[in-house]
């Protein structure tokens, strides 16, 4: 999977690859618009990450140049937080999907996945691990076949700690995931240890598929 | 009391006791002169009582004379005393009840030989009313003078401090967003024209002042975000290394989390600025059903990491608010649950009631600590122990005076009530 950051911040840019590229991604940095645009008219990317202030321009304005070329490539737009006036328009102008900044990167890769999985993967909806099936349409999870029942927060964290599988997710990245900027204000972790412990329970038949990483959060892995 | 109001009265005073002091030298002197006028008269008829005396030729011509005229009494000189010097008595007269004030003069005349003492009197009765009509036809004018006196002193100076108030009115109007635009205006009076010209200087100088706080506080945190967006990322791929052991990475769990806290700090100050710029369009039509359902989501886990209920009645089905702007309606909303979540205890009941125009938010709660006006301000937190930032109320009554609503704390039985009101 080809990815492009287009980033001028290029410690932000290189933090965002370093952690992609753990994955089978390839990641390319562009650093101003001409070079966003340069490497997006020559090459075809999987996922494009464009910020919006961009020395020379708006992100915005290669996001329509884009379109018009009647390109396919997947768009997460990053913005400054709140504001709701770029998330429209980047919607409107055909993103795949908007980020505020701050983020997670779990949650970056979380959406990046979830954008190539809409676009490529022709409404194949389900994702597999092991004996594992999980049916993002009908939000739905399966261990050989049979259903495993799960509750709202519980399907939306096996959803995230699987997307992000391999890597240590910290319990803030959950607790935002699940909450939103809210979770700055937990006074604990205890909630997420809870949900998780429910959510092992579940999948005991898997084995131990999700692992505490004492201190710091959880791992989905082999 | 009001300045005008205040130069008034004392004029008016000053005045009424110049009046009331006046009135009895007035009297006295006046009625000085009068008795002085009538001795004088007396003296002049006690000089011709001589030239009388030479008509009278015998007993019967004085007792004649005695009869006749009213105004003298002549006695024998060794049955009365003498004196010199005009007097004042009181004599009953026979066709009056009350007595009256007569003016005698005492004279030595011999006649016929023999010596007598003749009393020259006039009345004084006609001294009395001439001095009450004096008396009040002065009063009348003092009257007149007075009050055409305080009534010009208060439009002289009603017109004299105009100026003042108008510039106190324009003080009261200062917005410290919006400097004194107009330059103030030419006055006659020199002080009124520095008054105004150092307010105005004021004004400037502290709007610049305000402006380039405001300024710097958006600056600094617009610059702070990429640094520690940056710093975040690179905690979060340290978290990845295998080689950890479980004491570096619970440090690097606390230093994550305290970078999302200066985060959240961070975007909190910057979204104040962004309220108090005006940066954002109210022009949306929103309905609040929509967006409590959706903080009551986002905060649910929250809420459930307490064990608590958030408890919400809708008054109608819908409740639509225009013109006003999504996102901050939202953070308005989530900012006041949030508040009210972490102020409650483990197991508590949140309450929210929406109606056609307002929402309140109730939680339980013991009585704050803290003034209640100091509640809103930024920083102004109930108890260091919480979580947060202590922006979030702050937050709160910018965005509702942003969109001209009405926010309000009780505290009644218990409970912790916070209204906000639109319309």
């Amino acid at each position: 999977m080809k990815i492009l950051i287009v980033e001028d911040e290029i410690q932000l840019a290189k933090s965002i690859r370093q952690y992609l590229q753990r994955e089978s991604y390839l990641c390319e940095i562009a650093m101003n618009i001409e070079e966003g645009r340069k490497m997006m008219d020559n090459f075809t990317y999987d996922c494009i990450l464009l910020d919006i202030n961009l020395p020379g321009g708006s992100g915005l304005t290669l996001l329509k140049e884009l379109k018009l070329d009647k390109k396919m490539d997947g768009v997460i737009i990053i913005s400054a937080r709140n504001s709701v006036e770029d998330k429209i328009t980047s919607l409107k102008l055909g993103a795949d999907d908007y980020l505020s900044k701050p983020f997670h990167l779990a949650e970056l890769s979380a959406r990046i996945e979830a954008v190539i999985r809409r676009r490529y993967l022709n409404g194949e909806s389900e994702l597999f691990f092991q004996d594992l099936k999980i049916d993002t349409l009908a939000r739905m999870v399966f261990i050989r076949s049979e259903d495993v029942n799960l509750t709202k927060t519980e399907y939306e964290l096996l959803l995230f700690l699987f997307i992000n599988r391999g890597r240590v997710i910290t319990k803030n990245a959950i607790a935002e995931h699940l909450s939103g900027q809210s979770a700055m204000y937990l006074d604990n972790f205890d909630i997420i240890y809870a949900h998780v412990k429910n959510l092992k329970k579940k999948l005991l038949s898997m084995g131990n598929c999700i692992k505490t990483i004492y201190g710091t959060g959880y791992k989905f892995s082999e | 009391m009001k300045l005008l109001h205040y130069t008034s009265y004392r004029y008016f005073l000053f005045t009424a006791l110049l009046t009331l002091i006046s009135i009895p030298i007035f009297y006295v002197s006046l009625s000085k002169v009068f008795v002085g006028s009538i001795d004088k008269d007396l003296r002049q008829q006690a000089r011709e009582i001589p030239t009388y005396m030479g008509a009278i030729k015998s007993e019967q011509d004085l007792a004649l004379w005695k009869a006749l005229d009213n105004d003298l009494n002549i006695v024998p000189a060794d049955s009365s005393d003498f004196s010199p010097k005009p007097f004042t008595i009181k004599k009953k007269l026979p066709f009056k009840d009350e007595s009256e004030d007569f003016r005698v003069l005492q004279k030595q005349v011999d006649i016929l030989g023999k010596k007598y003492i003749v009393d020259i009197e006039s009345s004084l009765i006609e001294k009395e009313d001439l001095i009450r009509t004096i008396l009040s036809i002065q009063l009348g004018i003092l009257f007149l003078l007075l009050s055409g006196a305080v009534l010009i002193n208060y439009f002289i100076n009603r017109k004299i401090w105009k100026p003042f108030y108008d510039c106190l009115y324009s003080l009261k109007q200062f917005n410290i967003e919006h400097a004194l635009t107009d330059e103030p205006k030419e006055l006659r009076i020199q002080e009124f024209e520095q008054l105004n010209q150092s307010i105005h200087v004021l004004s400037v100088r502290v709007h610049q002042a305000y402006f380039s706080q405001k300024e710097f506080i958006e600056n600094a945190s617009h610059e702070l975000q990429t640094p520690l967006t940056v710093l975040k990322f690179k905690l979060e791929l340290l978290l990845q290394d295998r080689q950890l052991t479980r004491e570096q990475g619970e440090l690097i769990a606390d230093m994550y989390r305290e970078i999302e806290q200066m985060q959240e700090l961070n975007n909190n100050l910057l979204l104040l600025s962004k309220i108090e710029n005006g940066q954002f369009v109210n022009s949306e039509t929103i309905n609040l059903v929509d967006i409590i359902e959706d903080v009551k989501d986002e905060l649910s886990l929250l809420a459930e990491s307490k064990l608590q209920h958030v408890k919400v009645r809708y008054k109608l089905k819908d409740i639509i608010l225009p013109s006003s702007n999504k996102i901050l309606l939202k953070v308005l909303i989530k900012n006041l649950l949030l508040n009210a979540i972490q102020y409650s205890a483990v197991e508590a009941d949140i309450w929210m009631y929406a109606a056609s125009g307002y929402l309140k938010v109730s939680n339980p709660g013991r009585p704050l600590e803290i003034p209640e006006e100091e509640m809103f301000k930024r920083f102004g937190r109930n108890s260091c122990s919480q979580k947060g930032n202590g922006l979030g109320l702050s937050i709160v009554k910018a965005i509702a005076q942003y969109n001209s609503y009405n926010i309000s704390y009780e505290y009644i039985s218990g409970l912790h009530n916070f209204k906000l009101q639109w319309n």
